[in-house]
């Protein structure tokens, strides 16, 4: 009895040596199984959940788990905290591996906030020879990053540095006429021409950037204005005729120029846009099939 | 005797044990939902503190930080749920401090200012009662009683919201009545005296150009169409900037004041 009692409490107390964390063991690793299930189904709240659960109580890998939390919170589009994570990913792993895809999880999700800058300062820290295997997703990430911030061609070298990296290399022709397409668009969508030419001609403007209506209205307007302006000038001075014109020129003709300039940037930017999803309907299809050839 | 003290040792080891295992015991839900709503993760946060209180009815400070959570998430009718299944009732006179600045500063967030200086003047147990009070005078715009209700207390006063009193009391309000009556006397004045004197300039040569071309027109041929075309033009634009120069002393009066307001409200949200 004497001998099984002092066995038992030899084991007991070498059990309690460890830290308390230590006889979460068993259960951390369910807990963490249980996440990539349920973030395999796409249950990325429960997951990020219980991700969470297993690194606050102190499961061994904090890197990987912040990491598929920063995953959840991505598809969860909750972009903060998914670059909270990433953040933590990147700064608790010696791993090169993980630290890149923190840096490109990241980028990514700054690219969805809007902040071009901020995600290519991130990706500039990528040591790019130690990166090969995910040569394709940084060059897409600047690419569309230099994109957003109207570097078209920086935004141009990096799709087609993505589209070397496939195995067939397809899709750069198209990609090429897409960028003509944009360059296109900008000579013939110019703001600055759209507001010189409604000041000479009012709604002209409006013509070139193909908004007919407006165009028929800012010229119409302005017609019914210089009648009244070119007949007070007949009735009473020319003088006086000046003096009325200039404030409706400030109200109505300046304001004109102004719309034309919005219009035509709009229409500029809904070309660029077209040509944008354009190339990410190649690069998408280019990648599928690059995946299905490797496989 | 040694085999009495060996069995309780290998109780208490080996209850240890059996505790350490249990990751969504109360204990370890608060443990855990403290470290969540640290990082900001409110959402998951909730799920925690509900556990745990339900775990242990009656725990105030997971009550506590589903309150914060639920103020920060905006949730109002959640927060205040929130409370009356803490309390068993709804009583805000009663409402502990902590719990009572939360709420203080949710009836901010809502923007229900009056609400919030009521419940700042019911309340018995608000910390830093005098600051809350003088914050909520200083957000219903009241810039006078704000200024009687500093000088009257003895207590430390926050500089930040002093100097806000200051500010609005010293605030020379622009009135509508007197914008309206200038620019009805020398038509733009009262845009002018808002500070918009690009506006004033253009108002005053639009009104008085077309104002003298259609006088003119009348005296040199009242049969014409044009005098009555500008003469027309004339009373539109002199009634609409009459209209309009009290619409500025209105606008100028509220973005000088919100601007104060502002100040306030964030002296009121900033974690202490």
């Amino acid at each position: 009895m004497n001998w099984l009692i002092k066995h038992v409490l030899i084991f007991l107390l070498i059990t309690n040596f460890f830290p308390v964390k230590y006889s979460y063991g068993q259960n951390l690793n369910e807990l963490v199984l249980f996440s990539n299930v349920q973030y395999e189904h796409g249950n990325f709240e429960l997951a990020a959940n219980e991700y969470n659960r297993a690194l606050f109580f102190g499961y061994k890998f904090e890197d990987r788990l912040s990491l598929k939390i920063a995953n959840c919170y991505f598809n969860l589009n909750k972009l903060e905290l998914s670059e909270q994570f990433y953040d933590r990913a990147y700064f608790s792993t010696n791993s090169d591996s993980i630290k890149t895809e923190a840096v490109l999880g990241k980028s990514f999700s700054l690219i969805l906030g809007k902040k071009f800058i901020l995600a290519l300062t991130e990706l500039m820290n990528l040591d790019t020879l130690s990166i090969n295997n995910q040569f394709i997703k940084l060059n897409f990430l600047k690419g569309i990053a230099y994109f957003g911030l109207h570097q078209d061609k920086f935004a141009e070298a990096c799709f087609f540095r993505c589209v070397k990296g496939f195995t067939d290399r397809e899709g750069k022709v198209e990609i090429g006429e897409d960028f003509v397409r944009i360059r296109k668009a900008e000579r013939r969508f110019n703001p600055a021409i759209a507001w010189r030419l409604s000041l000479i001609l009012p709604g002209s403007g409006q013509v070139y950037s193909g908004n007919y209506m407006e165009a028929a209205n800012s010229s119409l307007l302005m017609a019914g204005f210089a009648y009244l302006t070119v007949n007070i000038a007949i009735e009473y001075t020319f003088v006086e005729a000046l003096v009325v014109a200039s404030s409706f020129f400030q109200r109505y003709f300046v304001g004109g120029a102004n719309m034309a300039e919005k219009l035509t940037l709009e229409r500029q930017n809904k070309e660029r846009n077209n040509s944008f999803l354009s190339i990410m309907k190649i690069l998408e299809a280019a990648d599928t099939k690059n995946s299905s050839n490797s496989n | 005797m040694l085999l009495k003290t060996k069995l309780l040792l290998i109780l208490i080891l080996a209850s240890l044990d059996l505790f350490s295992q249990d990751l969504y015991n109360h204990e370890n839900s608060v443990q855990f939902g403290i470290y969540l709503y640290n990082s900001n993760q409110y959402d998951l946060a909730v799920r925690e503190f509900e556990r745990s209180v339900f775990l242990k009815p009656g725990d105030q400070a997971s009550y506590l930080y589903l309150f914060k959570i639920y103020r920060r998430l905006n949730a109002f009718d959640k927060a205040i749920d929130c409370y009356s299944r803490f309390s068993g009732n709804l009583r805000l006179e009663e409402m502990n401090w902590e719990f009572g600045s939360e709420y203080l500063k949710l009836l901010v967030q809502k923007n229900k200012f009056q609400d919030a200086e009521n419940f700042a003047n019911n309340n018995l147990s608000l910390k830093d009662a005098d600051n809350y009070k003088l914050s909520t005078i200083l957000l219903l715009k009241d810039w006078k009683r704000a200024e009687i209700f500093r000088r009257g207390i003895n207590s430390n006063i926050s500089k930040l919201l002093s100097d806000i009193t200051g500010e609005g009391v010293a605030f020379k309000r622009k009135s509508p009545a007197l914008a309206a009556l200038f620019s009805a006397i020398i038509p733009g004045s009262g845009k002018a005296y808002c500070g918009r004197w690009k506006d004033g300039i253009i108002a005053f040569i639009m009104t008085s150009s077309t104002a003298l071309i259609s006088v003119r027109g009348f005296n040199k041929n009242s049969g014409s169409i044009y005098p009555w075309i500008m003469g027309s033009f004339a009373v539109a634009y002199y009634s609409g900037n009459i209209y309009g120069s009290s619409q500025s002393a209105i606008k100028y009066n509220k973005m000088q004041e919100d601007e104060l307001v502002d100040k306030t409200r964030a002296y009121i949200l900033t974690d202490n």
